[in-house]
């Protein structure tokens, strides 16, 4: 919102300078030019920024990008899902959408689960460096806690939520919770650690109880 | 000794910017030539306009939605009247977008060009005032025209999505038909008045309370 805004201010005020800076017979022809020039070379981050926007007001079931905003269509996405009750305050009034620089963009308060899909990102192959990523963002309410074994990770808790915290867990493991990973919406056979992804992969992480 | 001239390749930036200049030498030459003629030439200047929207809409089509064509059918309209707007809109869609791409936008494109030029006849008189062009109230109508014939081509997602999407869609696409109305502003701003002028030489219709069409010699 400040990047379009400031954006905005900045063509305005270069073409009123043009504007005042010309003769009165060349006002209109430097400002108009200085006016256009400066919008075309910000256009890429003006309809960004506005599709940002505007993407609170899009609510199209029928997404085939697992319900995600348009501007993220081709790009890779990491969402965490958090059990209702047991989602970070920030987090609790629905499915945040986080840019991958940060901004928060859009707030789904019809999803079925609160949590927060951050996105956005290029170029990842392998899911635990997209994971990383997504984590950075918001480092302090998506912290991940992990044990390594030598067949790869086991994530044990993301924002502070440890499933058996959240339901009840038996000691001899017949009946738990534990962190799944969905890839692109189906339950996936591969660890974070080895999962090959696409460029438009969703990686989506939810409590599982068995 | 043969010479392959066709292997000499120009980047797409230095090829774009070779070609602005033969276009603009081209309506330079035009503009400054024209006065030597002593008849008028409605139907040769129509063509020649038709001509150079077709090919400043080519020209122009790695900028996003800048192109002359609005600006033209604003003119077209005000000096030739509505007739001659329906058959500029008309030819000027078909003939481009026979190399760019033919659709059912083509036929919202033509209503969408037809309407500013059909406007624009109705409102000359806001445009010429003491046989001389308003640049002010040419620019206003130029960057609504922008908006105006967007809107209109959008209608064609109606062909594949619901009404209520509509609005949205016009909101997200508000930085791109700003870039159509900033273009065409200053195309007002730089070629208004010398295209007027061409214009004048042409056609009877410099007295404001001339009815919105062309008046035959």
């Amino acid at each position: 919102m400040s990047t379009l805004i400031t954006t905005i201010a900045v063509i305005i005020v270069t073409s009123l300078l043009g504007y005042l800076a010309s003769s009165e017979q060349y006002r209109l022809k430097f400002a108009s030019v200085i006016f256009l020039v400066m919008l075309l070379l910000s256009s890429s981050t003006l309809s960004y920024e506005w599709s940002r926007m505007t993407s609170e007001l899009v609510d199209n079931e029928e997404d085939p990008h697992h319900g995600l905003p348009d501007i993220w269509n081709g790009k890779q996405v990491v969402c965490f899902h958090f059990p209702e009750g047991a989602s970070p305050p920030e987090f609790s009034d629905g499915r945040h959408h986080i840019d991958y620089d940060g901004t928060d963009f859009k707030i789904d308060r019809n999803w079925d689960s609160t949590g927060a899909c951050v996105g956005g990102f290029e170029g990842y192959e392998v899911g635990i460096d997209l994971l990383n990523a997504a984590v950075e963002v918001r480092p302090n309410l998506l912290a991940l806690n992990i044990t390594e074994f030598s067949f790869g990770i086991m994530v044990d808790s993301i924002g502070g939520v440890i499933p058996c915290e959240v339901y009840t867990c038996a000691e001899d493991w017949s009946s738990g919770a534990y962190w799944e990973i969905l890839n692109d919406g189906a339950y996936s056979m591969i660890g974070i650690s080895d999962l090959a992804l696409n460029d438009d992969t969703v990686v989506t992480w939810q409590i599982r109880v068995y | 000794m043969l010479f392959d001239a066709h292997a000499t390749a120009l980047s797409p930036n230095e090829q774009f910017v070779l070609d602005l200049v033969i276009v603009t030498v081209a309506v330079a030459s035009l503009i400054f030539t024209d006065n030597k003629f002593k008849s008028k030439k409605p139907g040769l200047i129509f063509t020649i306009l038709v001509v150079l929207a077709i090919s400043g809409r080519l020209l122009l089509n790695p900028i996003p939605n800048v192109q002359p064509v609005t600006f033209l059918a604003i003119m077209v309209g005000i000096y030739f009247g509505i007739s001659y707007s329906i058959a500029f809109a008309t030819v000027v869609t078909l003939s481009s977008n026979v190399m760019l791409e033919h659709g059912i936008w083509s036929n919202y494109q033509i209503i969408g060009w037809a309407s500013v030029g059909i406007l624009a006849a109705l409102l000359r008189n806001q445009f010429i005032q003491n046989e001389k062009l308003n640049i002010r109230n040419l620019a206003i109508f130029a960057a609504f025209s922008g908006f105006l014939f967007d809107w209109i081509v959008s209608l064609s997602i109606l062909h594949n999505v619901d009404t209520s999407f509509f609005l949205i869609y016009l909101l997200n696409g508000f930085f791109f038909d700003l870039l159509h109305a900033g273009g065409n502003v200053v195309f007002v701003a730089w070629f208004a008045n010398p295209l007027s002028e061409l214009m004048n030489r042409h056609t009877n219709l410099t007295n404001s309370k001339a009815v919105p069409e062309l008046v035959s010699n």
